[in-house]
């Protein structure tokens, strides 16, 4: 597919940078994206059973033991795989790849196999075991540019495909000129410290391409070496200071 | 784009229930609009930006809000805004479902809980009768106070001879009593951890209840890996991890409630080696030995700590508010203050709450909760009681009999955009509908270093219930008695008297003199007055739908009024060597603290937030324990086992048990906000689990037969220094019990992913 749909700036590949080392694990990436992409709540015994629906989380890590903990947040959300396990397992082609990189899923093909959720080793596809269901009122508030998923149907993050198409269409359409930076998607725009950053990595001058170039020691495809799946996020190591309290004080120290 | 800026801008004037959104000039009343032209409102699939304020704090974030068709859909920061920077906080963007929350109240209720079908001129004549007020001593709760709309109620509380009961969680009125003791100030502190180097956090959790959280996450992200800048240290001196303290490089556990005696060791071992300028005399006085016995810290890490700070080029301390509902919390904050003064030369301050349109408020007309108790208690019982949109219920503890005393004021109105729940309905007698920030107007004006603005808060949709009025207007209504801006129409004056000026709040003229409309407009049009942060405005996305640039230059900044400028400064003379008692063994030390997501609980009827993990137990939805994970192994405790929480003085509850490793073996942490039972109004919206989602407070989990706890309310009933409940900081002792209950934490179900992947081993 690469190359035959061509959006008026060329061929892209629309990917993420996640700088952990800014994360402070406020969590507004994950309520801009419920509020950007209708993502259901679905209660506590659901929440138990794992069914959370979130695209977008932020995972706890603790390292060491008490007294010296050290503890780091890593957001977590489709790594939009180059190779992504989640298609090959597909019997529906409701999992495909898309022209500008992303993995996206096409809630009418769904069936409701689960095979892609159980093939993905980062656990962000996200299955509707029940109707969502919003109060009369609050339906009030769900985006119109994007749908509401049924029972029976995976759905995961998206990038903001609705920005994304959006852009697509304002620089055919309306002749804005497309510019790095101006689409973000709504995590990204949410995020306070600059954790996260949303750009083509088809484009060196790109604030992704920049930031992955300056940070280059740090650099970090999660799971590219054990699934070899691609992944278009790319994160940037945390690091917990070692001399934080003088030479060799830290418990374990180090990038890790 | 089809609509053009200059009709874009025409936000009209924020009169009385008018809703900023048509593109027809609102003063014009008879203009011709062609069917086929569509209000800009309503252009199919056109998504609008109105700049406003966010009400779900004090902090002042300029937010834009997305409509489609007249309805808020999204919430987002403005770019050019200095506070929020195009960024907005997770509590922020959850306002939205307060705003179509299907509770939302429409009618007054009366003090059975029963809705009282009155117009608005019976609501004013019966429930608000501001005359009858007069020389009864009455007291106005509120949050905080704020703007235009805070200024009517200090007006209000000046003609009643009343006073004004700040109800805030977590103490901000400590803080700014000992910001004022060391600048003369009474604001609170601002904490630029932007330019800092290396940065010790003294309790509190400033990223999470921060004076504003999204500058303090700002703050941090160009801490850590800002551009030309070497990477900010964090050190965290705290009784157990929070969101902030996990960010730091070196956690250092200290016992609950003596993260003050840490700063006054290292204040210590600065002003030895001649580099604490203007360190207090008394403090000297505290050995380093005492320190260490009651912190718990060795004296290598303290002296360490102090090294470290004085080698850096920009050293910061910051503690949040938090940090001073220890009983000697006042004394707490002050040494940690007095830290950052002595180590930086000054104390930058931030003061998000003035008051505009009044006069200097006077001393003494501002109270706290021991004030307000005093008076209740007093021989002259005030007569009467407003509550702006405080949940009493949820901060006071039950030791302090909340019920009985309330009952003293006699009548007990609380302006609401919700009704209490069921179980508070006994502490008011009238619940007056007010409007959600969203639909309402208001203003803010934000003073401090670099923070200079002033923000207005224009309505961004129509409300979908005809019942509640804005507060300001029902607020203006009493002082002018013109109720036109109720919606109810102007009584002919009788012979003899004059006719009530038709036009009696303009709040263009408050807000801007005689500003020229289009300056007004642009000052709408962009959600206030700020200096620009120097953010490059084409970053914004989805440009098209951009809040226009403004035509003119920023307007003035109205003059800022503090309200609080009268408080008493805190009196610190001595350090309080009443350390916390050492506890060991089964004795705990009970440490409540407000969660990233429900705050005090008031964000606690928003499924969003609700179902947001929380950043260290990863818990959505109840409440749990966090304690230490080698001693409760120890004791048999393991997750999702109850214990039952024993507070001396004060009241017991049980909750499921959360051992983790980020907690001092010392500390029993424990969330506040989420204690109420389920008060949906409808009752079928199930997941077909059993549970609900929604409801006034949250939820009820009828599986397990059990509910969240609140700890605040189990405190006993001591008074800080700082004139609040002593909320942090209460003995208490932990008890097993043969049952469980499910801990819905999703650091095993859904957080799973393998260690070995993750870039950190």
């Amino acid at each position: 597919m690469a190359g035959e749909q061509k959006p008026p700036w060329g061929v892209v590949q629309w990917g993420m940078v996640v700088d952990t080392d800014r994360c402070t694990g406020c969590k507004a990436c994950v309520v801009a994206c419920r509020s950007e992409n209708n993502v259901a709540t679905v209660g506590a015994e659901a929440s138990a059973m794992g069914r959370i629906m979130d695209w977008i989380r932020i995972e706890r890590l603790f390292h060491g033991e008490y007294p010296d903990i050290e503890t780091m947040y890593v957001p977590m959300m489709c790594q939009h795989c180059g190779t992504a396990p989640c298609e090959s397992v597909c019997p529906v082609f409701a999992s495909v790849g898309t022209h500008d990189g992303l993995n996206a899923q096409i809630y009418n093909r769904c069936v409701g196999t689960r095979l892609c959720g159980n093939n993905c080793p980062y656990h962000v596809r996200m299955y509707n075991f029940v109707q969502p269901k919003w109060p009369k009122t609050m339906e009030l508030l769900l985006n119109p540019d994007v749908t509401v998923r049924n029972e029976g149907v995976m759905e995961k993050c998206t990038m903001c495909v609705q920005r994304i198409r959006h852009m697509e269409h304002e620089t055919k359409v309306d002749k804005v000129v497309f510019e790095d930076g101006n689409l973000r998607t709504a995590c990204v725009q949410a995020c306070p410290t600059s954790c996260l950053t949303f750009g083509d990595w088809n484009d060196e001058e790109s604030t992704v391409s920049k930031i992955a170039k300056e940070n280059s020691d740090r650099t970090y495809h999660i799971g590219a070496h054990e699934y070899h799946t691609a992944p278009n996020v790319v994160y940037l190591r945390p690091f917990r200071d070692p001399n934080a309290l003088g030479e060799g004080t830290g418990s374990k120290g180090g990038a890790r | 784009m089809s609509f053009s800026r200059r009709n874009f801008l025409k936000s009209g004037l924020l009169t009385a229930s008018s809703v900023a959104l048509t593109a027809c000039q609102r003063n014009v009343e008879h203009k011709l609009v062609s069917q086929y032209q569509m209000p800009e409102y309503k252009l199919p699939g056109q998504h609008l930006y109105w700049a406003t304020n966010c009400g779900e704090c004090s902090g002042g974030c300029g937010v834009a809000v997305k409509t489609t068709d007249g309805r808020a859909i999204k919430m987002e920061g403005i770019p050019e805004h200095p506070l929020s920077r195009g960024r907005l906080c997770a509590r922020g963007q959850s306002g939205l479902q307060a705003l179509y929350h299907p509770d939302r109240l429409n009618s007054v209720l009366g003090p059975d809980g029963s809705a009282k079908n009155l117009g608005w001129d019976k609501v004013l004549s019966e429930v608000l009768n501001a005359d009858s007020l007069k020389g009864s001593n009455p007291i106005f709760a509120v949050r905080g106070l704020k703007g235009t709309v805070g200024g009517e109620i200090v007006e209000l509380a000046r003609r009643t001879g009343g006073k004004i009961w700040v109800v805030d969680y977590p103490g901000r009125m400590a803080e700014r009593q000992v910001i004022k003791a060391l600048t003369g100030k009474a604001e609170l502190a601002h904490y630029p951890l932007e330019s800092a180097d290396y940065a010790v956090m003294f309790g509190g959790d400033f990223f999470a209840q921060g004076h504003n959280s999204v500058l303090a996450n700002w703050s941090y992200g160009e801490f850590r890996r800002g551009k030309g800048r070497d990477r900010g240290v964090l050190v965290a001196v705290n009784s157990h991890i929070n969101q902030t303290a996990a960010c730091a490089d070196k956690w250092l556990p200290v016992r609950p409630g003596t993260e003050g005696w840490v700063a006054l060791g290292v204040g210590n071992a600065l002003a030895e080696a001649g580099k604490a300028k203007g360190w207090p005399a008394w403090a000297k006085a505290v050995s380093m030995d005492r320190v260490t016995e009651v912190t718990g810290l060795s004296a290598n890490v303290i002296t360490r700590l102090a090294e470290k700070l004085a080698a850096a080029k920009n050293p910061l301390v910051f503690a949040d508010s938090d940090a001073g509902n220890y009983v000697n919390g006042v004394d707490s904050l002050y040494v940690i203050h007095a830290l950052n003064k002595a180590l930086r030369g000054s104390i930058d301050t931030f003061e998000p709450e003035n008051v505009l349109g009044t006069a200097a408020v006077p001393a003494g007309m501002i109270i706290n909760t021991e004030q307000a108790w005093a008076a209740l208690n007093g021989a002259n019982a005030p007569g009467a009681m407003w509550i702006f949109d405080v949940d009493l219920a949820r901060v006071l503890p039950a030791s302090l009999k909340p019920e009985e005393t309330l009952a003293k004021a006699g009548k007990r109105v609380l302006f609401s955009c919700f009704g209490p729940a069921e179980e508070d309905r006994k502490l008011y007698t009238d619940v007056v509908p007010v409007l959600h920030w969203l639909e309402s107007w208001g203003d803010q004006r934000v003073t401090g270093e670099g923070l200079e603005a002033y923000n207005i808060q224009q309505p961004a949709v129509r409300s979908q219930l005809n019942g509640p009025r804005s507060l300001g207007d029902i607020l203006v209504a009493i002082r002018t008695k013109d109720l036109t801006g109720l919606g109810v129409l102007p009584a002919t004056p009788a012979a003899g008297e004059p006719a009530p000026p038709s036009k009696p709040f303009d709040m263009r003229t408050v807000i801007m003199g005689k500003a020229s409309t289009e300056a007004w407009e642009s000052t709408v049009a962009r959600g206030g007055s700020y200096k620009d942060a120097g953010l490059d405005w084409e970053l914004y996305p989805n440009r098209s739908f951009t809040p226009p640039r403004p035509l003119a230059s920023s307007a003035p900044l109205p003059a800022a009024v503090n309200p609080y400028a009268g408080v008493p400064a805190a009196q610190v003379s001595a350090w309080n060597d009443k350390a916390p008692k050492a506890t060991g063994g089964d004795q705990k030390t009970l440490v409540p603290f407000a969660t990233l997501a429900l705050r005090d609980g008031s964000f606690g009827n928003r499924p969003w937030m609700q179902e947001l993990p929380d950043p260290i137990s990863t818990v959505v939805w109840g409440s749990w324990v966090e304690m230490n994970e080698e001693w409760a192994k120890s004791k048999g405790i393991e997750r999702h086992d109850v214990v039952k929480v024993t507070v001396a003085g004060g009241g017991s509850f049980e909750a499921p048990a959360m051992p983790l490793p980020s907690v001092h073996p010392d500390a029993l942490a424990i969330p506040v906000g989420d204690d109420r039972a389920n008060y949906a109004s409808w009752e079928n919206l199930n997941f077909g689990m059993g549970n609900k989602v929604y409801g006034r407070y949250g939820y009820t989990n009828r599986n397990y037969g059990k509910r969240g706890v609140n700890p605040l309310k189990s405190v006993p009933a001591t008074m800080t220094t700082g004139g609040n409940p002593q909320w942090v900081g209460a003995q208490v002792t932990v008890e097993k019990l043969n049952k469980t209950e499910m801990i819905t934490a999703m650091d095993l179900r859904v957080f799973n992913l393998p260690r070995e992947v993750l870039p950190f081993e």
